[in-house]
């Protein structure tokens, strides 16, 4: 198995926080491209455009919920609710920890729910984390080709 | 005496009352009855005995008859027993009449007065003719036999005389025998009433009379014995013609007065008969009439009373029943809760009133309770209300606490995370990448900063109902359009206040920061490709509101985040400066002040704010602060 053509969508308005997520995610593994989309508006654009045009479905998606325009739940429900992107495991990366979101997300089949941490190291070791257990996933085998 | 029938009579007292009042009915209709009959019975006693009456003239007829018949055998019998009952017969008439004299009509009296008188005539006649014949009886017994034996006596006196010639003694035999004959026919007459007997006695006497005067002739010789026989001759004739002229009157009285005054009392008693017979049937039609009357007044007098005592019994039935009834449904609709249920006034006090004041007690027990239940419902309601309220204000504040601690998390992990990357750059000798990142840090603490500031302004806003005033908008947006020059410049917004704006009353502060807070959005976020930018404020005067617009050529909001936009921390743009709280802000103080901020805008063509502030709420304020 390869992941050089992997394509990681990362929807996250921060730019501070994109920037942290980009810096591990280079740090661990170079391959992984990342898309990073800063508004639930162009997020919704991309989907559609994967829907439509025929893009490639990205291997992992991480979602924060506090978005501009449309935020995270509505995003989450539009991936879970259309045939093709449901396939695409999505993990809600935010800084909340509210039990209301954890609970909505889940129901809208987020595949995940991490909460950012606040250590010095903390950012690094979850993006590793959670790229090393969907590493071992099998789900490429049926969301890619 | 009303009010006190009013005060004292009870239902009880009224039933009774109603009996009792059946009870004069019938009684008085019983006596009515007795009195019609007792009247009846009068006249039917007055009508038998007027019967009684009309019978009395052959009564009288057959008495007087009797009477007469007694009369007539005394007259020719001589039987002083038959004078005797015609006495008897008399005063038994008499005191009969007499006792029909005293109850009869004026008619009746008259006839009976006549007929009494009539009999009394009849009655003295009899007396009469009773002197007269005891006189005649007296007459003939005395001085007729006396004067027949004188003339007997002389002649066989001188028949006793020897010295008489045998045709004188033949002679004077002659003469005594025809004597005896004259005795002989006078007592036959007397006897028999037949006056060829009295003729025949003349006619003897008057042969006795010529006899002795032929011989007194013949002696020649004046024979004293023979003067005296023709004297004492002359007595007996005398006498006897005497004693028939009295058997004449006699009869004369029995046949004709007596007899007419016995026709005139018959005649009487008819007369009396026929008008007692018209009386009657006067009286028997008196009697149908009264008695016609009598049926008609117990009749009429009997429906009369039995339609008093119905109207009396339905008048106190319906006394009774009437406001039964209507308490009834009264009671009906109070046991239905009804605290209005109609209680009809009822001035008499008894068991009734009694229930009316039972039902009053009921209603306002009933009132009480609606009342009491309204109240409950009301603070049911006001509880809901305030429980809805609480719910809201805990999930708003939830929210709060839930969107507050996200954003304020965000700076933190931001700053923690570069401090990991500068470590990790420093540890791998990096360091000039890693002082870069340095710059990232203190960035996001300022902006933890400046969002602190700005949830510390959103909370005062609460409080800002103290320190109303009137504010001239006017006034107001010039000071903020010259304090904001420098950025307005900067930015190249062109910034239009309207003149005549309104004088609204509010928390000057809190609206000056309204409108920073508009201005600086437009600032941040007003782009146009082709013009200038531009943020124009000015008003309308609605019905009760101030309506103020603030109106910029911008990309606009589309409809679906037009609601969105006023979140707290919610942006529509990923610019670094914003914090996500301004609108919220706005909108809080719209709220604030009672009144309303809403977005028009359709995609590219600019967006409006409406600001509306509510005329009479601020009219009110105005006043409670003019204080």
């Amino acid at each position: 198995m390869t992941y050089e053509h992997r394509d990681l969508l990362l929807i996250e308005d921060s730019d501070e926080h994109a920037e942290l997520a980009l810096f591990y995610i280079s740090e661990y593994r170079p391959d992984i491209h990342v898309i990073r989309l800063a508004d639930g508006g162009a997020a919704m654009d991309y989907l559609e455009s994967v829907c439509n045009l025929n893009k490639p479905l990205p291997w992992l998606c991480l979602l924060d919920l506090q978005l501009p325009k449309y935020d995270g739940h509505e995003i989450l429900s539009v991936i879970k609710s259309d045939s093709i992107l449901i396939k695409m495991p999505v993990v809600v990366f935010t800084t909340s920890a509210a039990k209301k979101d954890i609970s909505r997300t889940i129901s809208h089949h987020a595949n995940s729910f991490i909460t950012k941490p606040m250590g010095a190291d903390g950012y690094g070791k979850a993006i590793q984390s959670i790229l090393s257990y969907w590493e071992l996933n099998q789900h490429p085998l049926i969301s890619i080709g | 005496m009303i009010q006190y029938l009013i005060n004292h009579v009870t239902l009880q007292h009224r039933i009774y009352a109603s009996f009792i009042a059946a009870a004069i009915v019938i009684v008085a209709i019983i006596l009515i009855t007795y009195a019609v009959f007792a009247n009846n019975d009068r006249d039917l006693r007055d009508f038998v005995t007027s019967s009684n009456q009309s019978h009395i003239d052959l009564k009288l007829t057959a008495q007087v008859a009797e009477l007469h018949r007694l009369a007539l055998t005394y007259t020719y019998e001589g039987h002083r027993s038959a004078a005797d009952q015609v006495m008897h017969s008399f005063q038994n008439l008499m005191q009969q009449i007499d006792n029909t004299l005293q109850h009869d009509s004026l008619a009746v009296k008259t006839i009976l007065a006549t007929i009494r008188h009539r009999l009394e005539s009849y009655y003295s006649a009899f007396l009469r003719l009773k002197q007269q014949r005891d006189l005649r009886q007296q007459l003939i017994n005395v001085e007729f036999r006396n004067n027949a034996n004188n003339v007997e006596a002389l002649i066989n006196q001188l028949l006793a005389n020897p010295s008489d010639s045998p045709s004188m003694r033949l002679e004077l035999k002659n003469i005594l025998n025809t004597l005896l004959l004259v005795e002989k026919n006078v007592f036959r007459y007397l006897d028999s009433l037949d006056a060829s007997y009295i003729t025949a006695a003349k006619h003897n006497l008057n042969h006795v009379v010529d006899r002795l005067n032929a011989l007194n002739q013949a002696e020649n010789s004046s024979n004293s014995t023979i003067h005296q026989a023709l004297q004492k001759l002359d007595q007996y004739q005398q006498s006897y013609i005497e004693a028939v002229q009295h058997t004449r009157g006699y009869l004369y009285l029995i046949n004709v007065v007596m007899a007419a005054e016995a026709y005139e009392i018959n005649f009487q008693s008819k007369k009396l008969s026929s008008l007692i017979t018209s009386e009657m049937r006067l009286k028997e039609e008196a009697l149908h009439t009264s008695q016609t009357e009598a049926l008609n007044i117990l009749v009429i007098s009997a429906s009369l009373l039995l339609s008093l005592l119905i109207a009396l019994s339905y008048g106190i039935g319906q006394s009774i029943s009437r406001p039964i009834m209507r308490l009834t449904e009264t009671f009906r609709q109070l046991t239905s809760g009804s605290g209005n249920a109609k209680i009809y006034r009822y001035p008499v006090v008894d068991e009734i009133s009694e229930l009316s004041q039972a039902a009053a007690a009921f209603r306002d027990k009933n009132t009480q309770t609606e009342k009491l239940l309204m109240r409950s419902i009301q603070l049911t309601q006001a509880l809901e209300k305030n429980r809805l309220a609480l719910e809201r204000s805990n999930d708003e504040l939830e929210q709060f606490v839930y969107t507050v601690s996200h954003d304020l998390k965000a700076p933190l992990v931001t700053s923690m995370g570069f401090i990991g990357i500068i470590r990790k750059l420093a540890d791998q000798g990096k360091y000039e990448q890693a002082i870069e990142k340095l710059d990232k840090v203190t960035l996001s603490i300022e902006r933890m900063g400046q969002l602190t500031n700005d949830l510390l302004e959103l909370s005062r806003i609460g409080r800002i109902d103290v320190d109303m005033k009137k504010i001239d908008l006017n006034v107001l947006l010039t000071q903020l359009a010259q304090s904001q020059q420098e950025q307005l410049q900067g930015a190249g917004l062109q910034f239009i206040v309207q003149p005549r704006l309104p004088v609204i009353v509010g928390n000057e502060s809190r609206i000056l920061q309204l409108f920073e807070n508009i201005t600086s959005n437009a600032i941040k976020y007003v782009r146009n490709p082709e013009q200038a930018p531009v943020l124009e404020i000015g008003s309308i005067t609605d019905q009760g509101h101030h309506l103020i617009y603030c109106k910029d050529n911008g990309p606009g909001i589309e409809l679906a985040f037009q609601q969105k936009v006023f979140a707290l921390f919610y942006r529509l743009d990923t610019q670094p400066e914003g914090t996500g709280i301004g609108l919220t802000i706005v909108k809080k103080v719209m709220k604030a002040h009672g009144g309303d901020i809403w977005i028009e805008s359709s995609g590219g063509k600019g967006t409006i704010f409406w600001l509306k502030f509510p005329i009479s709420d601020k009219e009110t304020k105005e006043a409670r602060y003019d204080l």
